[in-house]
């Protein structure tokens, strides 16, 4: 300890000598003479030489990495740090952009979200993947990937991220009640309803959604105009549809708390597994939040069913977190090696049973873990073609956004419905 | 607050009036003194009382006031996801280091605005306001453009630079003030006897600002300890990242970007909190030797 | 009426007059002096001066060239654009929403903390047991790091999980879903924050208290003056200087800072707690929009400068009276 101290105190001063340096060379030194770090770094001559490369991933799936990262690390020699990465698309902006901006990289690969990574492409900050990833890899993926891979891992017919995540909002119910009176889950909007009616009784509710803003109140958004069958970004008829039935489950029917206006996925999580909800929308790690609650949980208490059908069908949308490197990743060649290992047909199952978060409905992982865990209800919702393509716009976390605010004041009864559809057109126009 | 108020028409019956007031005044005394603990601590109890909880008992219908089952789970957790040691020193490092820059160049700065009048100080004075008034957010593509040009990424001199910088400002706007109430005089008999400035300030007017100094640099070691933006940024290695940081990389769980995981991050803040807690009281014997020693007339 | 005070006037009068004379005295003397003093003041100034060109320039540059410019490195390219993105927030929702609120809450709760924290500064500086562990208790809300205290409040003003609504139950019998109601969510985060801040508001008060010479309310006491007298009349013009200078800052520092209405309200409900940095974020990070988000900064920037100005002249003012 008191070594420890003394070194601290050491390089604390060093530090502070630095400062000081640094003001006045800052004070003299004409700022853009320097050249950029990236140049320099490219000309380094690599022969056999042992690299470290830095993944960037969110930290509760380290432990999966590791295992596929030990192989490749054996294989080629060279070594991978893991990096606790951004949990949402805004922080990764936040994180990265500028980094990006400035020509340079933290992190050789890292995993991106929806929101960002389309931005990221167009900025060109991210190395495209075409003849890097093989072709099994991209055969593995089943046809309903192909147009998510089109709109949100491509950007002018190159692709630029590889994906790992296959996130659909699935409908969960409590079937220990539903048995209990003698009630069939709801398959369309008026059976919610009705269904949710008998089940009210406040402090328990028929279901709920988390909508708190920013983004949250989105998602909800967008999965109401998935079934009614709106093209939410253009704020049609059929988006009005869903804007309204959501109002209604608040105020006019009663079957969602207002509540769940401010609240976030924990706080809805919690609800839930304090007997408070009959039926509700929620992502898939809420299957390891429920049956991890040992106290709380039983069979019966979380299971998952098809979404209600609105005029469109049962449907709700999906999307999800991939590989991607940076342009000006430190060890561009070996992190596209990298993400071209870690991706295949043969490590993509080791990925997914490591970790739920990596489970999607590709070849390789369906075949590996059969009927493990969400991999059957996966398989049922990608059959009955539930999983609706995310909405795209270009500018879309902006667009996002917009529905955000318009949909918070609207339901929040601050502006009416004519009022947000025209609004949110005018916004979305106005984007560009 | 504990103010009473009084009125000494009758001098008959001072003596028992005062007695009886100045029960009156400690009664208020304690009580405000309570009060005020109560609004501070509440909301800390509370979060030190998650940071014990186990996770699937945070809440509950009615909400737990004391704690039902003891556990260190959700410190062994952190202790297993983030280097605590090591975010730990480089916290320590950028706050100890942020704070002494800054309150030794906003020392020196506040005192050529306080003592040698000159034309534009209002101006200065004003500038180093304005100066900090575009948001920190605005500026972080620029400024990393700047640092990575100047390799400064990833170093402490380039976190500490950043923060010491951004807090400036208000250091001085703080110690202009506290410069101008001490007596002129002091100085000008220094000055008098042969003191340069340097040694002048060193041993006049150092010892007697001794409250005001020691406060600033608790007050700014707070504000880098906690600060997330700037090592968020320009602090991307295991190396230089600091335990705020650690905060926002809580993840034990896919959360699509809905919910913080609460069980951790009141361990971590307590994780946080404590060192600060011993800095204070720590220092807090120098601001009352300060002002024994000090004590301005 | 006659104040210690009044002594303190007439010396700093005599000052003045001195600076005045000495002033008089350095224009005959030598240029030798004059550049001495130069040098002085320059060395002195260096370190705070160096260290804000050196982080603050650039950007402000950048910052006022793209606010002329259209510039999102998603869809280059680069185009100037004059003032259209000025023109463009007068027709934002996400900024027109954004200014009552952001005015509101930046002046409310510095008012607040001014208030609450000059209290917490005259209790603490009180005699009484153990007042060395109170003051230290005093800092913990300041130290508790933003994203747990946001996130802490959140889960205190759950409608049905929060400590905040069970206490209300007990005592008066009514609960409030606080986040979201449209006024009760502006009073949660105005609350959160000036619980967070004024304790570090009372730590400076307390400092500038411990300056006020013991002799003077030794005076007052023999002159029979009561403690609120001797606040008004002695404490609060001897500190007053800090007052308006801390005010004026916070009112700065808050106008800028957004990080707590982002993660306990993203701003909802609707518009009710957006606030202008904020978005200058959600513009700048979701979006790229980086010549938007300048000339929004720019705004800002206007806002404060006058608001800066304004205070500094009323702190002279102050200066003047006591």
């Amino acid at each position: 300890m008191a070594d420890q101290k003394k070194i601290s105190r050491r390089e604390f001063l060093q530090a502070a000598g630095a400062a000081a340096g640094g003001l006045a060379l800052a004070s003299c030194a004409p700022l853009p003479a320097t050249p950029p770090a990236a140049e320099t770094k490219a000309t380094a001559p690599a022969v056999v030489e042992k690299k470290t490369l830095t993944l960037a991933i969110q930290g509760f799936a380290h432990d999966a990495v590791r295992i596929v990262l030990d192989e490749w690390e054996e294989k080629t020699g060279h070594t991978v740090e893991l990096e606790s990465g951004p949990t949402t698309g805004q922080e990764m902006v936040t994180k990265y952009a500028p980094a990006f901006q400035a020509g340079a990289s933290p992190v050789d690969v890292m995993s991106d979200a929806d929101d960002s990574g389309p931005i990221f492409y167009r900025a060109g900050w991210i190395e495209p993947l075409d003849g890097v990833i093989p072709q099994e890899t991209w055969d593995d993926f089943p046809a309903i990937f192909d147009q998510q891979i089109e709109v949100w891992h491509s950007y002018e017919g190159q692709r630029y991220r590889v994906p790992h995540e296959f996130a659909i909002g699935y409908t969960w119910h409590r079937k220990d009640w539903f048995d209990e009176r003698g009630l069939e889950p709801p398959t369309t909007w008026d059976e919610l309803v009705e269904i949710g009616k008998a089940f009210t009784d406040p402090p328990v509710w028929g279901t709920l959604e988390a909508i708190k803003k920013p983004g949250l109140m989105y998602v909800y958004m967008a999965y109401l105009t998935a079934q009614s069958g709106g093209e939410i970004f253009e704020f049609d008829e059929a988006t009005a549809t869903a804007f309204q039935f959501a109002h209604d489950l608040i105020y006019k029917h009663k079957i969602m708390p207002e509540t769940a206006l401010s609240m976030d996925y924990t706080e809805q999580n919690e609800e839930y597994m304090n007997d408070h909800v009959a039926i509700m929308r929620q992502w898939p790690f809420f299957w390891g939040v429920a049956r991890g609650n040992e106290a709380w949980y039983e069979e019966g208490k979380a299971e998952i069913v098809p979404p209600p059908s609105g005029p469109a069908g049962p449907k709700s949308w999906w999307g999800g977190w991939g590989f991607s490197v940076p342009k000006f990743a430190p060890n561009k060649e070996e992190a596209l090696d990298l993400v071209a290992f870690l991706t295949s047909a043969e490590n993509a199952p080791v990925l997914a049973e490591g970790q739920s978060w990596f489970v999607m409905p590709r070849k390789s992982i369906m075949e590996a873990m059969g009927g493990e865990g969400l991999v059957p209800f996966m398989k049922e919702y990608v059959d009955a073609g539930v999983p609706a393509p995310r909405p795209f716009h270009p500018k879309v976390a902006e667009a996002q956004s917009v529905v955000d605010d318009v949909a918070s004041l609207y339901l929040t009864d601050q502006i009416s419905l004519e009022e947000t559809m025209e609004r949110g057109k005018e916004r979305i126009e106005a984007l560009g | 607050m504990a103010i009473s108020s009084s009125k000494r028409r009758e001098p008959a019956f001072a003596d028992r009036r005062l007695r009886v007031l100045s029960w009156l005044d400690r009664l208020m005394l304690i009580l405000s003194v309570g009060i005020f603990l109560f609004a501070v601590l509440f909301p800390f109890y509370w979060i030190a009382l998650s940071s014990f909880s186990p996770r699937y008992e945070l809440f509950t219908i009615p909400p737990r006031y004391w704690l039902s089952t003891f556990t260190l789970e959700n410190y062994q957790v952190l202790a297993d996801n983030i280097p605590l040691l090591r975010y730990f020193f480089n916290s320590l490092i950028f706050a100890s280091g942020s704070s002494v820059v800054s309150v030794v160049a906003a020392f020196l700065a506040s005192y050529a605005l306080a003592r040698l009048r000159f034309r534009g100080a209002d101006l200065v004075f004003v500038g180093f306001l304005v100066s900090i008034a575009l948001p920190q957010i605005g500026t972080l593509v620029p400024l990393f453009d700047l640092y990575n040009r100047l390799h400064m990424i990833n170093t402490y001199r380039g976190l500490i630079i950043l923060m010491s910088s951004l807090i400036t400002p208000f250091t001085i706007w703080i110690l202009v003030p506290f410069i101008q109430q001490i007596p002129v005089e002091i100085e000008e008999a220094a000055t008098i006897d042969g003191a340069r400035l340097p040694q002048m300030l060193w041993h006049i007017v150092v010892p007697v600002m001794r409250p005001a100094l020691v406060t600033l640099l608790i007050l700014n070691f707070i504000i880098s300890w906690n600060e997330l933006l700037y090592p968020l940024v320009f602090a991307t290695t295991r190396a230089t990242k600091t335990l705020s940081v650690g905060l926002v990389e809580l993840a034990v769980q896919p959360t699509s970007g809905g919910g913080r995981p609460w069980h951790l991050l009141s361990a971590q803040s307590m994780i946080m909190i404590i060192p600060v807690l011993v800095l204070v009281l720590f220092f807090q014997r120098l601001i009352i030797t300060g002002l024994t020693r000090g004590a301005v007339k | 009426m006659s104040h210690p005070i009044s002594d303190e006037v007439r010396a700093d009068a005599a000052l003045a007059r001195e600076a005045v004379q000495e002033r008089a005295l350095r224009r005959r003397a030598g240029r030798r002096k004059v550049a001495r003093r130069l040098v002085t003041l320059f060395l002195l100034l260096l370190p705070a001066v160096g260290l804000r060109l050196f982080t603050a320039v650039y950007p402000y540059l950048q910052t006022i060239r793209l606010s002329f410019y259209e510039y999102n490195p998603a869809f280059p390219p680069e185009r100037f654009v004059g003032f259209e993105n000025f023109e463009r927030m007068a027709s934002d929702p996400s900024v027109t929403s954004s200014v009552s609120f952001t005015i509101l809450f930046v002046v409310v709760s510095t008012m607040l903390q001014l208030i609450l924290g000059l209290l917490v500064a005259l209790l603490l500086n009180r005699a009484f047991f153990g007042r060395g562990l109170v003051r230290a208790i005093n800092l913990i809300p300041w130290a508790i790091p933003m994203v747990v205290a946001a996130i802490g409040f959140r889960w205190m003003y759950n409608a049905q999980y929060g400590i905040i609504n069970d206490l209300l139950r007990r005592t008066l019998g009514f609960t409030v879903a606080w986040l979201t109601n449209y006024w009760s969510a502006r009073v949660a985060v105005t609350a959160t924050n000036v619980w967070k801040s004024t304790p570090f508001l009372a730590l400076v008060f307390l400092a500038s208290l411990q300056g006020v010479p013991e002799e003077l309310y030794e005076a007052g006491r023999v002159d029979g003056t009561n403690r609120l007298t001797a606040f008004f009349h002695i404490t609060l013009p001897l500190i007053l200087p800090q007052v308006t200078t801390l005010g004026l800052f916070m009112l700065v520092w808050q106008l800028a800072s957004f990080d707590l209405i982002f993660t306990m309200t993203g701003g909802g409900p609707g518009y009710a707690t957006q606030v202008l940095a904020y978005a200058i974020y959600q513009v700048a990070f979701t979006g790229l929009n980086f010549g938007y988000a300048s000339a929004i900064s720019m705004v800002l920037f206007v806002v404060v400068a006058i608001f800066g100005t304004l205070g500094v002249l009323l702190y002279r003012r102050v200066e003047v009276i006591y």
